[in-house]
């Protein structure tokens, strides 16, 4: 590819598959990473076993190149990991996924009756939406993206600085509670993912994945493509 | 810790408030997890035992002296200072410039090409508080500007960060001379200064007062003659940039 030619496409390249794949492997959903980056890869002609040919060039490519090489030799790791912390649930990582949401989650367990499901946006375009649901399912805490969640006055600021130590910032952040079993409780961030914790409260553990994963898709649900798009 | 946020236009410009940040171990972690180039576990803890020097009066008593002493006798690590830098800059940018997370691409490092922390996606729009900063924003370039970001205990230590900041971004402008010559003197610093009376983070953009000398340099310096053009007071090249000499 000539220098011109370079130039005309390094502006046309599209990063989203790079963002999106970012915040897949934050969230461990490694198969859908790979399968990202090498969309991204394939866009530009790379190969996705050899290093891009203009590293220097595009910062982006080189960095999905690289990515891509270390989510593949990670894989494996995250299966053992997910396979020796959920004996109940086969299918590891668990991906929980919908044609018709804009989200993805993979489901992990931590102990016996708690489970961590990390949910994340699957479309960038749909960022605004994911945080107009947030607010129209939380609370009377309210989260805009972008804006500051924490900026109070000053003399509010000093009052809080002592429980801001002690961790208690969870009073101003938005969190979305379900009752039921499993209790629900999610709390977004700024990062376009919400980590949403499900605590099983009966004596009796969970005998098949779909106790668990049933509610947590009906909370998923409403990320729901509306029919027109927000731009 | 909440954090005053100011923005200016090179290295001495006149700063604009954007208010403060709140910044504290829960949203540390969950932004360095996003944003950190290095797997750090429990990132917020490193950032209390870093950051804080010693707890406030009111808050020794569940500190208690362990927390400083234990770390006197050992350095703070570079590696995690760093992390702290680019999380911070990460929740910069979204809480205080309102950049989309579709907009901002946080650089997995590659090992044979120093890259900058970040990329900010302009090729759409340019954030309107970068666009306030700028005294040409006729002129400002759609397309990806680098970024780095810095994090040093006091104000002596963030003028060393800025300087080898400002070098890795002028490797940024060298590299793409060609290709996207547009970028030439566009570029983002963020520094976070943690301690001394008055912690601060200042976001410097640089925007070039005479592009066509740096266009020029580039062409005809290596990177390296390049970058410590830029770097060393009263050269040309730097005074091509503007609110830097």
């Amino acid at each position: 590819m000539s220098i011109d030619e370079l130039s005309q496409e390094l502006e046309h390249w599209s990063d989203d598959e790079y963002v999106l794949a970012r915040l897949a492997l934050w969230a461990g959903d490694v198969d859908h990473a790979i399968q990202l980056l090498d969309e991204l890869l394939a866009s530009r002609g790379y190969l996705r076993n050899r290093y891009p040919p203009n590293p220097d060039q595009d910062v982006v490519g080189a960095a999905a190149s690289r990515l891509r090489r270390q989510a593949a030799r990670l894989r494996g790791e995250v299966r053992r990991v997910a396979e020796s912390r959920m004996p109940q649930i086969s299918d590891v990582p668990h991906v929980i996924v919908d044609d018709k949401w804009f989200v993805r989650a993979t489901l992990w367990c931590h102990r016996e009756r708690r489970y961590q499901a990390l949910v994340y946006l699957s479309e960038l375009k749909f960022e605004s939406r994911f945080y107009e649901i947030i607010n129209a399912l939380a609370g009377p805490r309210k989260y805009t993206p972008g804006s500051p969640r924490y900026d109070l006055p000053s003399r509010k600021m000093a009052a809080l600085r002592m429980r801001d130590h002690l961790e208690s910032i969870s009073e101003y952040s938005p969190t979305i509670v379900v009752e039921g079993l499993p209790f629900i409780e999610a709390e977004p961030n700024d990062f376009g993912t919400m980590e949403v914790d499900l605590i099983w409260t009966r004596r009796e553990l969970p005998h098949e994945v779909g106790q668990l994963e049933r509610p947590l898709r009906k909370l998923l649900s409403r990320f729901q493509r509306s029919k027109s798009p927000p731009i | 810790m909440d954090v005053p946020v100011r923005i200016r236009l090179g290295l001495n410009g006149a700063d604009t408030q954007l208010g403060r940040i709140r910044l504290n171990r829960r949203l540390i972690d969950t932004a360095s997890q996003h944003f950190g180039a290095y797997h750090i576990l429990e990132m917020g803890r490193h950032f209390d035992d870093y950051l804080i020097a010693w707890p406030p009066p009111q808050l020794q008593m569940y500190y208690g002296p362990h927390l400083a002493l234990r770390r006197t006798g050992k350095q703070r690590a570079p590696v995690i200072t760093g992390n702290i830098g680019e999380t911070v800059a990460g929740q910069v940018f979204r809480r205080k410039i309102g950049v989309p997370i579709s907009r901002l691409r946080h650089i997995y490092p590659t090992s044979r090409f120093r890259t900058p922390d970040y990329l900010l996606d302009c090729r759409v729009a340019i954030p309107p508080r970068i666009i306030a900063c700028l005294n040409n924003p006729a002129n400002a370039p759609f397309t990806r500007w680098p970024v780095e970001s810095k994090a040093a205990a006091t104000a002596g230590r963030i003028t060393q960060s800025v300087r080898s900041a400002l070098q890795q971004v002028a490797s940024y402008w060298f590299n793409h001379r060609v290709t996207n010559a547009a970028v030439m003197g566009y570029g983002i610093i963020v520094t976070f200064q943690y301690q001394g009376q008055s912690p601060e983070v200042v976001v410097r953009i640089f925007e070039p007062s005479h592009q066509a000398i740096l266009l020029q340099s580039a062409g005809t310096m290596t990177a390296a003659q390049f970058t410590a053009a830029i770097n060393r007071i009263g050269s040309a090249e730097r005074g091509a940039l503007r609110n830097v000499n």
